[in-house]
């Protein structure tokens, strides 16, 4: 579950990038959230995975409210997330099970254990037959496969995503996107920041719309075309 | 997952838990000993650059070291507590000079006294080389004066002998006193300041030695931002991240001080021909010593938290700065 409650966040230099923001995305729900460039969807996701603070009101993911979260508990909330970034964020010299290994590696799961969920991970993507190759070696849409294999591996309870699509042909971001659909179905909440709305209309779910940092439209998923 | 043999019981969660976690703790640990020694593997020269600078860096004390140790040492073996040579006038007689050799036995500040007459002055004139001819030229005639060898009592300092030097001096039938011990104070001196020296040469350069890692190790952090960005995203602590960095700062010392002591081993064989040969030239009274070979094996294990010790502080601050 992720609810935002008030929520501003103001940077440095005066730009407020959320206003007075209030949402609620339910355990087990999949949600977009979508608006022109600057609407402040990345920054609603950094908010999420504390890579931001936010200015005022509170937020509370999977039951944790983020503001008690002080800087030694940030990576634990972070185990608790799944991440999907546009740029794939992968480690180029690592293969791909070693890549999708790497929360697995941070929360001291054992090797045996480790290996066996990978490959599950890797088979759900899949992409199991590229286990032992090196992410350069993979198309765009492969790679950002990988990235949902690393973030569904430590199966987390919230997953959220920037961009899933953004470099990917529309055959492929619809293939990406049903994986996110079978992630809610086992029951994973998952938001997915994009602003591709042909694609998020295909996907019947709910959409949150941002202008300016606020909030302007929240569709039901039964209620998109 | 084992069953427990004997209870029947599992392990409770929390105990679980924990001993999963000391597995991963220590699994990591040993990935990050042995990544970090691939990462330095797979660029050797500038590995073997840095691992050159602390090893030469490292064993400079050491060679210092090495040469005070011996200096010491070769003054240890021509006297650590020479005779003061006491010429009697001549005109006096053995009565005399076993008179005065009684009186100062009886003194706290001599341990000895010996007494070493014309003759046997004469004697071993004649043993040094090239005076055998002057001595005989002599005939009967012995122009040497009767000689008291004293010996302070040990552990006096120079002060002590520097008075009782005086009062020699001060004794009616005495024409010289000779301290021959002089030298061995000036010794002594220099050697004080030669070891502060090499304290100060040591600390400076260990100092040195930490930089050169925490710069290499600043320049490997920096040259992996991108890695270490990834790895925060997906919830590693900063220990995690920092693991790798401070075995590189281990290996990166291990290795430096390990090249740095066989430096030393090499200057130290270098040296044994000549050292030989001086000792040869002293008779065999000479005992040159060698490095310890505990110190050659502390120099590694001291350099190695040297490197973790600069790999710790540059990786606390760049990966806040990365944070």
């Amino acid at each position: 579950m992720i609810r935002f409650e008030q929520v501003s966040k103001r940077y440095e230099g005066g730009h407020e990038a959320l206003s007075q923001l209030s949402f609620e995305v339910a355990a087990g729900e999949m949600a977009f959230v979508t608006g022109h460039s600057g609407a402040g969807k990345s920054t609603l996701l950094k908010l999420i995975a504390l890579i931001e603070r936010p200015s005022h009101g509170q937020i509370v993911v999977d039951g944790q409210a983020l503001a008690k979260v002080g800087r030694s508990g940030v990576p634990r909330l972070r185990r608790r997330l799944g991440m999907v970034f546009q740029d794939h964020r992968l480690l180029m010299d690592r293969t791909v099970f070693a890549n999708v290994e790497l929360p697995l590696m941070i929360g001291g799961i054992a090797p045996a254990e480790r290996s066996r969920r990978v490959r599950a991970a890797l088979e759900k993507v899949g992409l199991l037959a590229y286990e032992r190759q090196l992410p350069d070696s993979l198309s765009t849409g492969e790679q950002q496969r990988v990235g949902i294999a690393r973030a569904i591996v430590a199966r987390p309870a919230v997953l959220i995503a920037d961009e899933p699509t953004g470099n990917l042909d529309p055959q492929l971001a619809v293939e990406i996107m049903g994986l996110f659909a079978e992630f809610q179905d086992i029951g994973t909440t998952v938001l997915v920041a994009s602003h591709d709305l042909p694609l998020i209309k295909r996907m019947h779910k709910r959409v949150v719309v941002l202008d300016h940092g606020r909030l302007v439209a929240d569709i039901a998923s039964e209620e998109v075309l | 997952m084992n069953a427990p043999a004997v209870t029947g019981k599992t392990a409770p969660r929390s105990e679980r838990s924990h001993g999963r976690r000391l597995a991963g703790w220590r699994e990591h640990h040993g990935w990050s000993a042995t990544a970090s020694l691939r990462r330095l593997g797979a660029r050797p020269l500038g590995t073997l650059m840095t691992v050159a600078v602390l090893g030469l860096a490292l064993a400079l004390p050491l060679a210092f070291y090495l040469l005070l140790a011996n200096v010491q040492s070769m003054g240890n073996a021509l006297g650590k507590n020479p005779a003061i040579s006491v010429f009697l006038k001549a005109d006096q007689a053995g009565a005399q000079a076993n008179l005065l050799a009684s009186e100062l036995r009886g003194r706290m500040d001599v341990a000895a006294v010996t007494i070493k007459t014309p003759q046997q002055g004469l004697d071993e004139l004649a043993t040094l080389q090239g005076f055998s001819g002057a001595v005989h030229a002599l005939d009967d005639a012995n122009p040497l004066p009767w000689v008291l060898l004293v010996q302070p009592r040990s552990g006096l300092d120079a002060l002590a002998v520097n008075r009782l030097t005086d009062s020699l001096r001060g004794e009616r039938a005495v024409e010289l006193v000779q301290d021959s011990g002089q030298w061995r104070q000036r010794l002594d001196a220099l050697l004080g300041i030669g070891h502060r020296v090499v304290l100060v040469l040591a600390g400076l350069l260990a100092l040195g030695a930490l930089l050169v890692v925490g710069n290499t190790v600043r320049t490997d952090i920096a040259s992996r931002s991108e890695e270490i960005g990834v790895l925060l995203l997906v919830g590693a602590s900063r220990a995690f991240v920092r693991r790798p960095y401070l075995y590189a700062g281990i290996w990166y010392g291990l290795f430096g001080g390990a090249l740095a002591s066989l430096l030393a081993l090499a200057i130290e064989l270098a040296l044994a021909g000549p050292a030989a040969e001086l000792d040869r030239a002293y008779g065999g009274s000479l005992t040159l010593g060698a490095l310890p070979w505990w110190l050659l094996l502390a120099v590694p294990l001291m350099a190695a938290v040297l490197g973790w010790v600069g790999a710790r502080l540059v990786s606390a601050w760049q990966l806040r700065k990365a944070a």
